[in-house]
C-alpha cells in the first residue's frame, strides 16, 4: 500500500463513529465529570442534626435489669473523634453468677465529613487483644417501636487475663447496620437533610477459663434495653432528619 | 493477499494510534487519582509495587506482542458502554456516594472499554491480566484494610508464635498483634514498629503471580493450576516473610527496627514467591498432558 493509501486508512480508522464517541465521552468526563459531580455533592451537603438529649444525660435507671443493684461509673474517652458520648460502666452492688460489670459505649457523630470509626474487632486487637471469635447475631427488641430483631455483630476476645465479649452495631439515619461500609452507604443516599450515626457497643469481661455465656448474655441484655432508650430519647427522629 | 490472523500495518497502526489518543484522555481524566496512587504507593510499603506495576504492564505488553498484533481489529462499539459504565461508577462514587477505592476502581471498565473501543474483544481478552496488575496496584483504604486482613493476621501471627516456641531457647507469648519473643539472646517483639504485619505484601505477592503466569500465553488448565495455588502461595509466602524476620529478629538482629530483618525477610520472600509461581504456572505434572508442550510458543492456546 503506498504512503497516501496508509494515511487515508489510518484516516479513516479515526474517524470511526465509535472511536469518536468514545474520545469525546472521555474527554468531556475530563473537563466536566469531577466539578459537576463535586458541584452536586456540594449543593446537596447534607447537614449536622444534635441529639435530642445529651448522651452523657442517658438514664441508666431507664433499663430495667440495670436500674437497682446496679453502680454506674462514667469513664473519659480516648480518642472517639466526637464530644457526644456515653461510656458507662455498671457494676453489680452484690455478688452474683456471671460477669461483675458490663459497660456501654455509645458515640455518635453528625458531621457528614466524618469517618466511620473503627470496630471493635480492629481497635482491640491494636490494644493486646486476641480475636477468638466473631460473628453476626440477631438480638430481639421488644422495646422498638416497630418490634424487631436487629442484626449485631459479636466478639469475643482474650485477653492477657481475662477475656472479654462485646456486642455492637451502628445506628445510621434511623437504620441499623452491623459494618462501616453499610453505614457509609446510607449516610451516602441522597433524600435527607441532614445526618448522623452512632456507634452502639456493649462490652462484659469472663474469667479466661469460664464460658462466655453468660457476658454474651448481660451484654445482650444491656443491648435490648438501652437501644429502646437511645432511640426513644436521643437520637432524632426520621422526621426531624428530613426537615 | 493477508489472512486474517495477520492483520494489515495500517490496521495495526490505527488501532494502536486510537488506544495512544484514548488512554491520553483517560490519564487526563483520572490525574487525580493516578497522581494520589503514586503518592500513596511512594510512601507505604504495603503497595510500593504499585510503583513496579507499569513495568509489569509494559513487559506483558511486549511478551505479548505477536499475540496482541495478531488479535487487534478494527475495535467494537461495546467499548463505549464499559467506558460509561466506568464513568458513570465514578461519578457515583464522588456524589451521591463519597468512595475514593471506588473511584480508583472506576478505571478498570474504563481502560477495558477503552481497549475494546480501540482494539477489539480478542486483543482485550488477552489484555485481561494487564487490568488485573491494574487492579492489584489500587490502594485499598487503610480502614478497609485493616478491617479485612482481621483473620489472615491473627492465623499468621499465631502460627508464627506457635512455630517460633519450637525453636531452642525460645519463648514467644502473643499480645494482640503483638509476638514478644524471649530467647537467649535477648527479648522483644517481632517486627517491631510495622503495622499490619502478619499480612504485609499480600497484593506485591498477588501481582508477581499475575505477572508470571501470564508472562507467557498459557492453558486454560495452567491457569485453573495457578489460580487455585495461589491464595496457598501468597498466604505461605507472608508467612515465610514474617518467621524470616522473627527468625533474624531472635538470633541475628541487634537492633529491634533495624532494617535487615525487614528487607532480608522481604527480599527472601518475594524471591520464594517468584519461584512458586514459576513452579505452578510451569511444572510438568503426571495429572495430565501438559498443553504448553503441544501449544507452539506464542500462539494463544485457550486463555
Amino acid at each position: 500500500m503506498s504512503r497516501s493509501g496508509k494515511s487515508v486508512s489510518l484516516s479513516k480508522s479515526l474517524l470511526s463513529a465509535g472511536f469518536l464517541f468514545s474520545a469525546a465521552v472521555l474527554g468531556v468526563a475530563a473537563v466536566g465529570l469531577r466539578p459537576g459531580a463535586k458541584a452536586l455533592s456540594k449543593h446537596y451537603a447534607k447537614e449536622p442534626i444534635p441529639v435530642r438529649k445529651p448522651l452523657s444525660e442517658f438514664d441508666t435507671l431507664c433499663l430495667p435489669s440495670f436500674a437497682t443493684g446496679w453502680d454506674r461509673e462514667d469513664i473519659p474517652p480516648e480518642e472517639i473523634e466526637t464530644d457526644e458520648f456515653a461510656i458507662i460502666r455498671l457494676t453489680r452492688r452484690q455478688i452474683a453468677e456471671g460477669p461483675k460489670e458490663v459497660v456501654l459505649f455509645v458515640t455518635y457523630y453528625s458531621d457528614p465529613k466524618s469517618k466511620v470509626p473503627h470496630t471493635p474487632d480492629v481497635c482491640y486487637r491494636q490494644g493486646g487483644a486476641i480475636l477468638k471469635e466473631m460473628k453476626n447475631i440477631a438480638i430481639d427488641i421488644p422495646g422498638l417501636a416497630r418490634g424487631r430483631e436487629v442484626k449485631t455483630r459479636l466478639l469475643l476476645f482474650e485477653q492477657q487475663t481475662y477475656n472479654q465479649a462485646v456486642v455492637f452495631c451502628f445506628y445510621a439515619d434511623g437504620r441499623f447496620r452491623h459494618s462501616r461500609e453499610q453505614v457509609r452507604w446510607i449516610i451516602g443516599m441522597p433524600g435527607n437533610r441532614h445526618v448522623y450515626f452512632s456507634k452502639i457497643e456493649t462490652v462484659a469481661s469472663y474469667p479466661k477459663d469460664a464460658s462466655p455465656d453468660s457476658a454474651i448474655e448481660l451484654c445482650k441484655t444491656l443491648f435490648r434495653e438501652a437501644l429502646p432508650v437511645l432511640i426513644s430519647q436521643h437520637f432524632p427522629t426520621v422526621e426531624q432528619l428530613r426537615r | 493477499m493477508l489472512s486474517r490472523r495477520e492483520p494489515a500495518s495500517d490496521e495495526v497502526a490505527g488501532a494502536v494510534t486510537r488506544l495512544v489518543i484514548l488512554l491520553g484522555l483517560f490519564i487526563w481524566m483520572f490525574r487525580p487519582e493516578l497522581t494520589r496512587i503514586a503518592s500513596t504507593a511512594a510512601g507505604s510499603s504495603d503497595w510500593v509495587h504499585t510503583l513496579i506495576i507499569p513495568v509489569m504492564i509494559v513487559l506483558l505488553v511486549y511478551l505479548r506482542r505477536a499475540a496482541l498484533v495478531q488479535k487487534l481489529s478494527g475495535g467494537s462499539p461495546w467499548g463505549i458502554l464499559l467506558l460509561t459504565a466506568g464513568l458513570a461508577l465514578y461519578a457515583a462514587a464522588t456524589w451521591p456516594f463519597s468512595y475514593g477505592y471506588i473511584r480508583d476502581i472506576a478505571m478498570i471498565p474504563v481502560l477495558a472499554g477503552i481497549v475494546l473501543v480501540a482494539a477489539g474483544w480478542r486483543a482485550l481478552r488477552l489484555s485481561l491480566p494487564m487490568l488485573l496488575l491494574v487492579m492489584l496496584a489500587i490502594p485499598l483504604g487503610p480502614r478497609i484494610y485493616a478491617r479485612l486482613i482481621i483473620r489472615p493476621e491473627t492465623y499468621t501471627i499465631q502460627a508464627i508464635a506457635a512455630v517460633l516456641g519450637v525453636l531452642p531457647g525460645v519463648d514467644t507469648v502473643v499480645k494482640g498483634v503483638d509476638v514478644f519473643f524471649e530467647s537467649d539472646f535477648g527479648s522483644g517483639v517481632v517486627a517491631l514498629a510495622e503495622s499490619n504485619r502478619g499480612v504485609r505484601l499480600l497484593p506485591a505477592f498477588a501481582a508477581l503471580g499475575v505477572f508470571v503466569a501470564f508472562s507467557r500465553i498459557r492453558s486454560i488448565r495452567r491457569l485453573v493450576i495457578v489460580a487455585c495455588t495461589a491464595i496457598p502461595i501468597i498466604l505461605f509466602c507472608n508467612f515465610f516473610r514474617f518467621f524470616c524476620w522473627a527468625v533474624l529478629d531472635v538470633y541475628v538482629a541487634d537492633s529491634p527496627a533495624g532494617p535487615l530483618p525487614r528487607n532480608a525477610s522481604t527480599i527472601l520472600s518475594l524471591l520464594l514467591a517468584y519461584l512458586l509461581f514459576v513452579w505452578a504456572s510451569a511444572a510438568k505434572l503426571n495429572l495430565f498432558v501438559d498443553p504448553d508442550q503441544g501449544a507452539p510458543r506464542g500462539e494463544a492456546a485457550n486463555e
